[in-house]
């Protein structure tokens, strides 16, 4: 066996590598099964209004949130079933069941189309949003149009990608050791529902700084900085290593263009789902410094 | 090889291979490296602050980072492999590979792949802003990039992915059909072949597709460290050991001196090294018993590297003297010694103690360079020192190109681990004392300052062996017979 085809193939080649697949991405995947929050999308939400007095009721509805746990969620203070894919559909038709069954102790509403996701149930990126909008009007307008969960949705979209293209990610890291004074220096330390998000696939994590970790930046500085920043670095960071990128502005760090754009939201975006948004430093020396 | 299939064998080994395709492939990793060696000084140049090319949006040293990495990984050590493997299957079971056809459109096609990579990861970037690629990155809610992808080392192009894993499979089977053909058991650099071809699809699969498009955050945390370790782990080093089983027994003349030592050092690789990918993440919200595990099998893997090693150092027990006048030879043994070195080091950079100070730092840049120039691309240039010749039919043009581009190497490489090894530590502790983020970056340029002239070295021995190769290729040839090649491998010769 150790030195047959067979052997080195099947057990070595795949059966060990499957071992490994199984211990190193089945598990964590089993053990995390978290939904992807996606940047916007549009689900159908039904409300629902419960008698508690009517135990058997309770009961079959319990076994249906443990059995289905996606398809129900708190909205506006009121327990929704949500409905758009196969899966929910069919948490309906149950529900329209228990509707005939149960015709005073439950009530199943209307559907109603809500916006769901990282722009639309996040205050604190609609504000840098619309901040970027009052400060580069006609950039803003000649790039993005208007102010809206569409327009954000596209910038954040892009910004992620330019992050990603121009290499950012292979200086800076996004995430917060709970060693070395990382959170006194950067805020609180990275938990893992934070990742769950369509901007995090694949995920940023980052194995190099040599510019500082990004994964509490937003609301940190002004879009003016990011945006002089980026136009040439060593202008806001005497001595900063980093390249410059002209290209993403029309000729001046005044005049961003949609990639600017898309990146400055993008950036604000890093830890704005956090309640200590923005983040400043705690320690006196740290915050005395350039940073 | 056993008695029998030496019976079988009826046409003689050297036939059996294209030596026009191997040295086609010899020179396209030539040319890729060359290609990698100037992202790479333009990096360096851009971290000490004296790019002289700043501002040019094709020129970014973000984007020429990641071509620096790419066109190692798959323009030079791919293609360095490829063309070996060329060589040596055919040898090792004494039959041709499935078909010569295949292999040279698997030499186009692969050319194809990098050259595409190489000019989305330059150029994609530029062309993001397109409305029809932003529409169908909203529907999709996908990271469908022109360029890089977000995975080190996976930022292959999304459109590229699927024509790359066509060709590792094409690789594969043309590969593999002369193994199922020959008969008897194989020889120990056959086991690693056979593991390879497969690991490095299924490593390529999981790394390029997976993190983009079906797992998010953390769990794709795992998956990429997975992948980025797999690819040195299950493609570059299988086929460096196997390099290593082939060529020195043949240059010393001599068996390997124990083929139990042998079966552990596979099997014990084969074990242990896929398991370790999550060491890459310490400290991450991934499960700390996944961390735990990673570190573990990390250490036990170091301790099966000591075996290889051992083992090699046994078959040249008695016969050291030969490093000193056979070239080849000694490119392979400085390799081991590095890759001892570097094994060494990963048993204690890989504990959660000293991964609190030098994770993100320098340190780790010098040891991927240790492994990825210092044992790998050393060894290549050990099979390339020792074929071209062969290829060519012609000896070495000067003997003393080729013994600048070994020390430049060797002695480059080792100055520029040891220089971001040091910086690494600093790094470290600035970061963790609070200093002002700017020290770290103050502090560290007199390193990069050193770092930038080994790599120069380095560049500058990479420049000997191609200006030797162009004379070597302008000589006429002098023989048919293989034996007058080794002429170079004695100083008296020259």
């Amino acid at each position: 066996m150790f030195e047959s085809k067979g052997g080195v193939f099947f057990i070595g080649g795949v059966g060990f590598f499957a071992f490994a697949f199984l211990a190193n991405v089945v598990v964590p995947m089993a053990m995390f099964e978290r939904e992807v929050t996606p940047v916007l999308d549009r689900e159908m939400h039904f409300a629902l209004e419960v008698d508690e007095d009517e135990t058997k009721l309770v009961k079959r509805l319990d076994e249906l949130r443990a059995a289905h746990p996606r398809a129900f969620r708190t909205h506006e203070g009121a327990e929704v079933a949500v409905g758009l894919d196969a899966e929910h559909r069919f948490v309906k038709q149950e529900l329209d069941k228990l509707q005939e069954e149960f015709p005073d102790a439950l009530s199943v509403g209307e559907g109603a189309e809500v916006a769901v996701g990282l722009v639309p149930e996040n205050r604190n990126i609609q504000k840098q949003f619309e901040e970027l909008e009052r400060r580069y009007p006609e950039a803003f307008a000649e790039h993005f149009g208007e102010v809206s969960d569409e327009t954000c949705a596209q910038a954040l979209r892009l910004g992620r990608q330019v992050y990603i293209g121009e290499g950012c990610w292979h200086c800076h890291s996004q995430f917060i050791r709970p060693v070395s004074n990382e959170s006194l220096r950067w805020g609180s330390v990275a938990a893992s529902e934070e990742y769950d998000n369509e901007l995090q696939k694949p995920v940023l994590f980052g194995t190099r700084r040599v510019g500082p970790d990004l994964s509490r930046q937003g609301g940190r500085h002004g879009h003016d900085w990011h945006a002089v920043h980026l136009f040439e670095p060593t202008w806001t960071s005497p001595g900063s290593p980093m390249p410059s990128y002209p290209w993403f502005f029309d000729g001046s760090p005044e005049k961003p263009n949609r990639r600017g754009l898309a990146l400055i939201t993008y950036l604000q975006w890093l830890g704005s789902w956090l309640d200590e948004y923005p983040y400043y430093e705690e320690f006196d020396e740290v915050k005395g410094g350039q940073y | 090889m056993n008695a029998e299939s030496s019976r079988v064998a009826v046409e003689s080994p050297g036939d059996l291979v294209d030596r026009r395709l191997v040295a086609w492939f010899y020179l396209a990793a030539c040319l890729f490296l060359l290609v990698s060696m100037l992202g790479g000084i333009l990096m360096a140049l851009q971290l000490v602050r004296w790019n002289p090319l700043k501002g040019i949006e094709f020129l970014s040293p973000g984007r020429w980072r990641m071509v620096h990495t790419n066109a190692v990984a798959y323009g030079f050590l791919a293609n360095a492999f490829l063309g070996t493997l060329h060589w040596a299957v055919p040898r090792l079971t004494m039959k041709p590979v499935a078909s010569r056809a295949l292999s040279y459109f698997i030499f186009f096609a692969w050319q194809l792949v990098v050259l595409a990579t190489a000019g989305g990861l330059i150029f994609g970037p530029s062309f993001q802003a397109q409305p029809w690629l932003e529409e169908l990155t909203a529907q999709t809610q996908l990271s469908l990039s022109l360029g890089a992808q977000g995975v080190e080392w996976g930022e292959t192009p999304f459109w590229i992915d699927p024509v790359a894993l066509v060709g590792l499979l094409l690789v594969a089977i043309n590969f593999m059909v002369p193994v199922a053909r020959s008969k008897g058991p194989m020889y120990v650099s056959l086991w690693y072949f056979v593991a390879a071809y497969i690991w490095t699809i299924l490593t390529y699969g999981m790394g390029n597709l997976m993190p983009e498009y079906a797992v998010a955050g953390t769990n794709a945390g795992a998956i990429t460290g997975l992948f980025i370790h797999d690819l040195v782990g299950l493609f570059v080093t299988p086929m460096g050991w196997g390099l290593m089983y082939y060529f020195v027994p043949i240059i010393l003349q001599r068996p390997i001196w124990s083929h139990g030592l042998s079966l552990v050092g596979f099997w014990g690789l084969a074990f242990f090294y896929p398991l370790q990918g999550i060491h890459h993440f310490l400290y991450t919200p991934i499960p700390m018993f996944l961390q735990y595990g990673a570190v573990i099998s990390t250490i036990a893997v170091e301790l099966v590297v000591a075996t290889v090693i051992i083992n090699f150092v046994g078959t040249i027990w008695g016969d050291g003297e030969k490093i000193k006048s056979n070239l080849p030879l000694r490119w392979f043994y400085c390799g081991m010694l590095y890759y001892f070195i570097t094994c060494f080091q990963c048993a204690f950079q890989v504990t959660l103690t000293f991964q609190k100070l030098i994770h993100f730092t320098d340190w780790v840049v010098g040891h991927a360079h240790l492994v990825m120039f210092g044992v790998f691309s050393m060894w290549i240039f050990g099979a390339m020192t020792y074929l071209f010749p062969r290829l060519l039919r012609r000896p070495w043009y000067s003997r003393q190109l080729a013994e600048w581009h070994f020390w430049l190497s060797a002695v480059g490489v080792f100055v520029m681990w040891l220089d971001l090894t040091f910086a690494g530590v600093f790094q470290g502790f600035w970061w963790s004392s609070l200093q002002p983020w700017m020290d770290s970056v103050n502090g560290a340029v007199p390193f990069w300052i050193t770092r930038l002239f080994a790599g120069l070295a380095m560049a500058g021995g990479f420049g000997c062996f191609l200006v030797n190769l162009y004379k070597t290729w302008r000589m006429p040839p002098v023989s048919e017979s293989e034996e007058t090649m080794d002429l170079m491998l004695e100083p008296a010769t020259v």
